[in-house]
């Protein structure tokens, strides 16, 4: 599951997906079997009511895989029964074609070109207080002077 | 809006990472660390 996660990202360009994994036992019996081998997040759900299962009822049981969008509703689910299978991987891949916002990085204005348009933009944003996820170019949470460099620099090179 | 509400199938939790090889290990998630993000939920247990 952990190098599916990294196909996505590294081969697919989908940079912002995770997967994360949510355990109901004892966390040292969990550990032995899953941190070792992957360096996917983990969580453990509580007993004994397992609440985010039952938030995700009926999808929430054993090798099941929900897919959220970014406000947090679902978008796919599948039964990963004999691990994520390449029919699977290609359900997988169909949901993130539907629902990856694949704005670029500096495209204030979502034109898909980086311009002169853009760092008009980011000085707006600057100058009123505001955010934009594609206007953080550095992803330290805030739009300031630092992030106009860089889109200066992508305009320039 | 009241129909939305009650029909509205958004999920959401914020636990700690437990996995001390994750990135986000020790942080809370999915929020808020990722929230920006598509996020894929797998259910598994012992073994």
């Amino acid at each position: 599951m952990s190098d599916f996660q990294d196909e996505l990202r590294n081969d697919d360009g989908y940079e912002n997906v995770v997967i994360i994994a949510i355990g109901q036992t004892n966390i040292s019996s969990f550990n032995s079997n899953f941190c070792a081998n992957s360096d996917l997040p983990l969580v453990m759900d509580q007993y004994p009511g397992l609440p985010i299962r039952e938030q995700f009822s009926p999808y929430g049981q054993h090798k099941y895989l929900v897919i959220l969008d970014y406000d947090g509703n679902m978008i796919g689910n599948v039964e990963l029964t004999s691990g994520v299978s390449f029919s699977s991987k290609e359900y997988i891949r169909s949901i993130l074609e539907d629902h990856y916002d694949q704005s670029i990085l500096g495209d204030v204005n979502n034109d898909s070109t980086i311009n002169i348009q853009d760092i008009i933009l980011l000085v707006n944003l600057i100058l009123v207080g505001d955010t934009q996820s594609n206007a953080d170019m550095n992803a330290d949470g805030i739009v300031n002077v630092l992030d106009i460099i860089q889109v200066v620099n992508i305009i320039l090179s | 809006m009241f129909s939305a509400f009650i029909f509205s199938d958004e999920y959401n939790y914020s636990l700690e990472d437990l996995n001390s090889t994750s990135s986000s290990f020790g942080l809370n998630v999915w929020e808020p660390y990722y929230l920006d993000y598509i996020t894929m939920h797998y259910f598994g247990s012992q073994g």
